[in-house]
């Protein structure tokens, strides 16, 4: 294993390398530094298909997994297990995304060593120990783990955990077979990918959210215009994807997505604890609600005590007459 | 045919909870939950029975005493069994221990399928799951929103992932982890309860683990709390707009 | 001496709760605003079969202990005091004589139905001239070969108006008192039988409160609930403090739905820069709104717990609904104050808890008559 060397698994999407990649990216450059080691990156897809400038300059070295497609989990799990049993790596580092999820644990089954998920934070302590902080209980505590000696460090990331950098390294690219497997033991039959545009709630920089306070399923048009303007993505409270108004994959909160934005609107939401705890990592919180006492004031750095449907078309009409 | 369901015990959402012994502790009070994706996993589970007669209905915990109460639920909500494996107070943090010690319970009970929640909400981790699976050889399917049989060993389920929805097929043996939709928890009949109350789990030990811990707890924290809100006044909903729109641009740089 | 709760008890409770807070709760509001029965919820809820905790579990039931039985009243009182009078009335004054004295053709026809609320139940006591004074009941059974024809009009019957049969309290030898007091069960299709009046009340609105007729109305011998003439005080004795501890039942349900309520309230209405509960007066409120309902839960489960136990405990159930009355009142009454001018307003719950509350000065009799019992009890004969 040699001493600071990391390793990044970077996921793609139509094409691109994905957001929440680079930010693993960039962490794990800072690492390989503060260790004096190397940052390699591996993903799925042929070497022609591997676009430098999305690593934005970060990896010492890159290792394409060609075969079968994007590979299932687990021709991952395989085609991970062999390199890193071949040359183990001091770290192991992925985005948290569901996708992950489905091969990390099971890497680290066949490993036999534990990994973190939903990491937030990281500091490397003298003599190459490392912290990694985390949130448990939907937010509510964070708690700080330390690694061990044995097996490479398994880390997920949460997403927009960490900040983007970029360097100036041009990598060598290799390529490397993925496994395979035989028949593949789960297989897809249908794939819907959102419309272009479509920005992934834990990937936005901007969330704007909606409560009962909207009073109705078509306010949401409001919101969803509001989004489009800023760039970001639509999230609901629990209330309102139970009645059906909003779909479950856009749910903020305990039973539903964690969020990490830049910016976080929440219009007509109360602030009920299970909602908080989606979204209260988020860096700014503009709360918005026609009641004072709503909780949600408690949770938000700026507020307006007035009717989310008089504030949203002026806040609208304002964002337009700028641009 | 049998599902087992694996089912964790949570602090209830009004438990209080609070950091103790200089912060390598939390002191949590006493009042458990299931945790509500296995509940989804639970009914999932009983409505496969309800529909298919020959099906029964094991739910598994890992954990000290606390985890009857989860156990209880599980059957009170149709569940046939309900099997114990004990285990110490702090396990809830680390999931490969406690997913080697459910796999061997899930050897020692057999299983068609497994149905467990997508996470738990007291570690927020979702890796028991697809851990299980690896430990017992088996493919896993996550969160599932839909779960339909495609005829003899074949399931079909849907995955609603933000981003992108997929249908997978896959064979038995195998794991599924529930997401929201699923299916509706129940609330649980008069009889239903009345098992849940008598309920005698059996009980299993866990192999005594030599493996070696890679993490150590070092710390629980209270995340930086937020400053008290900024209230923006404005004559009416259009200058508060515009105000916001300022401080958002200009005093905080975000648009 | 153990205080606690069984796992099993707390477990009942706790499911009953998550019942309430899913189905009833969301409805509360609607239920007291409207005044409507809620046929939608009774259905649902009483399929789930709670309504049988009483009785055995071969009838459906689950044998519930006592205590049991009060953690049920509690959690869906807090629900909603209306939807609760109707569901407790099938629970147990309802159906209790029939499961007494009932033929296994009457239990079948009636209490099972009524146990999985298929059928409404109810039972008659008050008459226009008799609410306390039960030995001045006017409503007369007399014997007509082997029926029994009953004459007379009750009045604030919960349930009465809808109901599909009555437990109906009447005298087979007028002008005798206690001693010709008798229950007869009345089904719904019998003529002569009707509904009257309904009384539009101030509070646990929801549940449908009236008269019945009785104009000659036709019940075989077998509807004469009870094994000997002229018992029917006796038979009432069995279940009267019973009755009375789950009034006290009640109020507790109503006084922790106002306070849970007033807590909120104060956790987070921001007055003169900080949240009203840090101030002290808001909190001596708290305090002594949460001594008061810890005690009176303290004194209601322990005299459910005696009769359990089989032991006498006709001061201790009174003491226990009279106290609990009481607290309930004080708190319903605070917490509109901790609410200020929102207390006033038909939008928040705590005018509702504050009117519900009233129901329970006269249910499972009046203070007055209680105090003059316990009185003397307590005092002896001189």
């Amino acid at each position: 294993m040699e001493k600071g060397s990391i390793w990044v698994w970077v996921e793609k999407a139509d094409g691109k390398v994905r957001q929440t990649s680079q930010e693993v990216l960039s962490q794990g450059r800072s690492m390989a530094d503060e260790l004096g080691g190397s940052l390699l990156a591996i993903m799925a897809g042929p070497v022609s298909e591997v676009n430098l400038e999305d690593l934005c300059g970060l990896p010492d070295q890159v290792i394409a997994l060609e075969g079968d497609g994007e590979g299932g989990p687990s021709l991952i799990v395989e085609t991970l297990e062999e390199l890193i049993r071949k040359d183990p790596p001091w770290a192991l580092l992925a985005p948290g995304t569901p996708s992950t999820m489905d091969w990390m644990p099971r890497l680290s089954v066949r490993l036999g060593v534990e990994m973190v998920s939903d990491v937030v934070g990281m500091e490397l302590l003298e003599g190459g120990r490392l912290r990694v902080k985390r949130p448990v209980h939907g937010g509510r505590f964070l708690v700080e783990m330390e690694s061990q000696e044995g097996g490479p460090r398994l880390l997920a990331i949460r997403p927009r955990a960490f900040a983007r950098k970029t360097g100036s390294r041009s990598p060598r690219v290799e390529c490397f077979p993925m496994k395979a497997r035989g028949p593949t033991e789960v297989q897809v039959l249908e794939k819907a990918q959102r419309e272009k545009g479509f920005v992934d709630l834990s990937e936005a920089r901007i969330v704007v959210s909606g409560g009962r306070g909207m009073g109705g399923p078509e306010a949401f048009f409001l919101l969803e215009e509001l989004a489009a303007i800023l760039g970001g993505a639509v999230g609901a409270s629990r209330s309102v994807v139970d009645s059906g108004w909003r779909p479950a994959s856009e749910q903020v909160g305990k039973s539903g997505r964690s969020v990490s934005p830049d910016l976080y609107m929440a219009f007509g939401i109360s602030g009920a604890i299970h909602h908080i705890m989606g979204m209260d990592s988020s860096k700014v919180v503009v709360a918005v609600n026609k009641d004072p006492n709503a909780l949600i004031f408690q949770h938000a750095d700026l507020g307006i005590v007035d009717d989310v449907n008089h504030v949203l078309p002026a806040l609208i009409e304002e964002l337009k007459r700028r641009s | 045919m049998h599902i087992a369901v694996l089912v964790k015990t949570v602090p209830d959402s009004e438990a209080r909870m609070e950091i103790s012994d200089g912060g390598r502790g939390l002191r949590v009070e006493e009042k458990w939950e299931l945790n509500y994706f296995d509940a989804i996993a639970v009914e999932k589970a009983v409505k496969i029975k309800e529909a298919f007669p020959q099906v029964k209905v094991t739910a598994i915990a890992y954990g000290p005493r606390y985890v009857l109460e989860g156990l209880r639920k599980a059957v009170a909500m149709g569940a046939d069994e309900a099997v114990h494996v004990e285990g110490k107070e702090g396990s809830w943090l680390y999931p490969l221990r406690a997913a080697r010690v459910l796999s061997q319970a899930l050897r020692d009970v057999g299983f068609h399928l497994i149905l467990c929640g997508r996470k738990a909400t007291d570690d927020d981790s979702g890796q028991v799951g697809p851990m299980v699976a690896e430990f017992l050889g088996i493919p896993h399917v996550s969160w599932a929103s839909s779960l339909e049989w495609d005829g003899g060993d074949s399931l079909v389920a849907v995955r609603d992932l933000g981003d992108h929805k997929e249908k997978v097929r896959f064979s038995l043996p195998a794991l599924v982890t529930a997401h929201k939709g699923l299916a509706e928890p129940r609330v649980p009949t008069i009889q239903g309860t009345m098992r849940g109350m008598r309920v005698q789990p059996r009980k299993l030990q866990a192999a005594e683990e030599p493996g070696t811990e890679n993490w150590k707890l070092v710390r629980f924290a209270e995340p930086p709390r937020r400053p008290q809100v900024r209230i923006i006044e404005g004559d009416d909903p259009r200058a508060k707009a515009r105000e916001l729109l300022r401080i958002l641009r200009e005093e905080m740089s975000l648009l | 001496m153990d205080f606690r709760l069984t796992e099993e008890q707390e477990f009942f409770q706790k499911v009953v709760a998550e019942a309430v807070d899913r189905m009833v709760v969301p409805l509360a509001q609607t239920i007291d605003e409207k005044d409507e029965f809620p046929w939608e919820l009774w259905r649902e809820f009483s399929s789930l079969g709670y309504l049988g905790l009483r009785y055995p579990e071969n009838l459906g039931g689950m044998n519930a202990d006592k205590v049991t039985c009060m953690l049920f009243y509690e959690e869906i009182t807090r629900g909603s005091v209306g939807f609760a009078q109707s569901v407790i009335m099938n629970a147990l004054m309802g159906t209790h004589f029939l499961y007494r004295f009932g033929t296994e053709e009457i239990k079948k026809r009636c209490l099972l139905p009524a146990m999985r609320g298929e059928k409404i139940a109810t039972i008659c006591f008050t008459e226009d001239q008799s609410g306390s004074d039960l030995a001045a009941t006017r409503t007369t059974a007399t014997r007509e070969g082997d029926a029994w024809v009953i004459n007379g009009t009750k009045m604030w019957i919960t349930n009465g108006p809808i109901c599909d049969f009555a437990t109906v309290l009447a005298t087979t030898e007028p002008g005798s008192g206690f001693k010709g007091l008798n229950f007869f069960l009345v089904e719904k299709g019998t003529p002569g039988f009707s509904p009257g009046q309904i009384i539009h009340k101030m509070g646990c609105r929801g549940t449908v409160t009236g008269e019945l007729i009785f104009d000659s109305v036709r019940v075989p011998q077998e509807n004469l609930l009870g094994e000997e003439l002229g018992k029917g005080m006796v038979y009432l004795g069995e279940i009267l403090n019973e009755i009375r501890a789950m009034t006290g039942a009640m109020a507790i349900g109503i006084s922790r739905a106002a306070f849970d309520e007033g807590l909120q309230y104060a956790r987070k209405r921001v007055a003169f820069g900080n949240p009203i509960g840090t101030y002290q007066l808001i909190r001596a409120k708290i305090a002594e709104m949460a001594t008061e309902i810890q005690a009176s839960r303290l004194m209601v489960h322990y005299a459910a717990w005696r009769i359990d136990q089989g032991l006498d405990c006709r001061n201790e159930a009174a003491m226990a609904k009279m106290f609990a009355t009481e607290v309930c009142l004080k708190v319903v009454d605070e917490v509109t104050r901790i609410y200020g001018a929102n207390g006033f307003a038909q939008e928040y719950a705590p005018q509702r808890y504050f009117r519900d509350a009233r129901f329970l000065l006269y249910g499972g009799g009046t203070h007055e008559i209680l105090k003059d019992f316990l009185g003397r009890q307590i005092v002896g004969k001189l």
